[in-house]
């Protein structure tokens, strides 16, 4: 295999291009399904994906592309990585984590912003925005919650 | 600074969609469920989300939430009105507080109340209008719904009753609405909750009716009970009974069990005694301070896998109110046998005028 070959240029939405190891892209079943199908060439379009959450994405991947291979870092140090990488991610910036990591079909990445949105919304008002979720309950009827549901409102 | 349902919620204009529906359900699935009464308040979908049996079998698969315990709190206002099923949630402010679950009926007081697998069996008791029900109803703990079963084949208030191999025993317990409940029958009552069917064990001679039975566990398939004048112990395998009276030597009662070993709270001497059948001993639960209780309070407990769960009544003289306190111990067995405690919180889940009349674990 030729170096060229082994290089992958995936392409963003906004035209953001970020040429990556084969090896690091093809955790994206999404991805290898394409290389596999249609030949696409060395250039991938993910019209689905913004240049920055793909940067992040291809983050994720590097990172554990390399554990994968070598084997040179512990799970523990993984885990922690991860931990780091969802750590400070804001709502938006997390929910397009898992529009993106859901569009490429990388089942750990989605794992772990799922376990993220789990592990930071905690209150009605997170989850609104968090998941994007409408308030479909009418002025009566949320009326009629809040008063029947006077412990998750009055402190 | 309350949180709120509220429609005018910014709409911030971004890029985002919605989240596919299974990757809302993954979200969700991932939420430790004492969260569940909190998100049933964020939209009508979440309401019926929450107790769909897809969000459950989702749960199953994912391993951390495998052991996770909900606690189920029988509440009567005055100790005279029927019961209200509340379970320990999550409030916005991230604090643990006693919530009624809405979709249940009231319940009728002193029935039997036995977690069997992921659901509550209610069996007899009574409604505060009316006479002591021979009905049996099963509460599935994750969709929060009632199910009616086959009626006991005598009504009774008040009996002990344990699960031991699948089968609900239901001893004691007063057929009139005396105060005191004495037991009446000589006879234990017996629902396989396999097949659903009643059985009746024949009369026990030997057994002294006219008391009332208190309070019972279940250690290594045996079932231990508290009576005025004796603790027994009951094997349903043998069918055999007898008494224990160093278990009776001290005033046990809404205990539970860690490990084969029983614990309940003294109030009085404020600690926690436990009593291990096989050593036929009692001990005290080392280095665990509550305190601070009123003459006259009670205790309940539960066990949530190797956590002892403690719930006090907390007297407000001034207010002439009452506060429900919960604590969580963990319990750690040393080296010699000794039990010792950490309290690893402890803050009051209720109040207004609210008594406990039992308080169980269901593992959902």
């Amino acid at each position: 295999m030729s170096k060229s070959e082994k290089k992958i240029v995936l392409k963003s939405l906004d035209n953001e291009a970020f040429e990556v190891e084969k090896a690091v892209a093809l955790q994206s079943q999404t991805i290898w399904v394409m290389c596999e199908d249609k030949c696409v060439g060395n250039e991938i379009p993910l019209e689905n994906v913004t240049g920055q959450i793909l940067a992040k994405v291809i983050d994720y991947c590097k990172k554990h592309a390399v554990v994968d291979g070598d084997g040179d870092e512990s799970s523990e140090e993984l885990k922690n990585w991860d931990t780091e990488f969802t750590k400070n991610m804001d709502q938006s910036t997390l929910f397009n984590m898992i529009l993106a990591a859901n569009y490429l079909n990388i089942k750990s990445l989605l794992n772990l912003t799922c376990q993220a949105v789990a592990d930071k919304t905690k209150t009605i008002d997170e989850f609104h925005t968090f998941l994007n979720i409408e308030n479909n309950f009418t002025p009566e009827e949320e009326a009629q919650i809040c008063q029947e549901n006077l412990w998750a409102f009055d402190d | 600074m309350a949180t709120k349902v509220s429609a005018d919620e910014e709409n911030q204009p971004s890029l985002m969609t919605s989240l596919p529906e299974e990757i809302i359900m993954d979200c969700v699935a991932r939420v430790p469920r004492s969260y569940y009464p909190l998100l049933s308040l964020v939209s009508k979908h979440f309401k019926s989300l929450v107790t769909s049996p897809e969000l459950y079998v989702r749960r199953r698969s994912l391993l951390s939430r495998d052991d996770e315990y909900s606690l189920y709190v029988a509440i009567s206002k005055n100790q005279t009105s029927c019961i209200h099923w509340y379970t320990l949630s999550r409030k916005p402010n991230n604090s643990l507080w006693l919530v009624p679950i809405p979709s249940l009926p009231p319940m009728p007081l002193h029935g039997s109340y036995v977690v069997v697998g992921s659901s509550i069996y209610v069996m007899g008791g009574f409604y505060h209008w009316g006479f002591i029900t021979p009905c049996v109803s099963r509460i599935d703990c994750r969709s929060h719904t009632v199910q009616h079963l086959p009626r006991m084949p005598k009504a009774v208030a008040g009996p002990v009753s344990e699960l031991v191999d699948g089968k609900i025993y239901v001893i004691g317990g007063s057929d009139t609405r005396s105060r005191e409940m004495k037991s009446s029958s000589q006879r234990i009552m017996v629902f396989d909750t396999e097949a659903e069917t009643w059985n009746v064990t024949k009369k026990r001679m030997n057994w002294e009716v006219k008391q009332r039975l208190f309070s019972s566990v279940e250690m290594s398939g045996n079932i231990y009970m508290r009576g005025h004048k004796n603790s027994y112990v009951y094997e349903p395998k043998g069918d055999k009974w007898e008494e224990d009276r160093i278990l009776h030597s001290k005033e046990w009662s809404n205990s539970c069990v860690i490990d084969d070993v029983l614990y309940y709270y003294d109030v009085d001497k404020n600690c926690i005694r436990t009593y291990d059948p096989k050593e036929r001993a009692w001990g005290v639960v080392k280095s665990v301070e509550l305190g601070g209780f009123e003459d006259g309070s009670w205790s309940y407990t539960a066990s949530c896998g190797r956590n002892l769960v403690v719930f006090f009544h907390k007297e407000i003289v001034l207010t002439e109110t009452t506060e429900i306190w919960c604590a969580e111990i963990v319990v750690e067995r040393r080296q010699g046998g000794e039990i010792w405690g950490k309290v690893d919180w402890c803050d009051v889940v209720l109040d207004g005028k609210s008594h406990i009349m039992k308080c169980l674990v269901v593992k959902i």
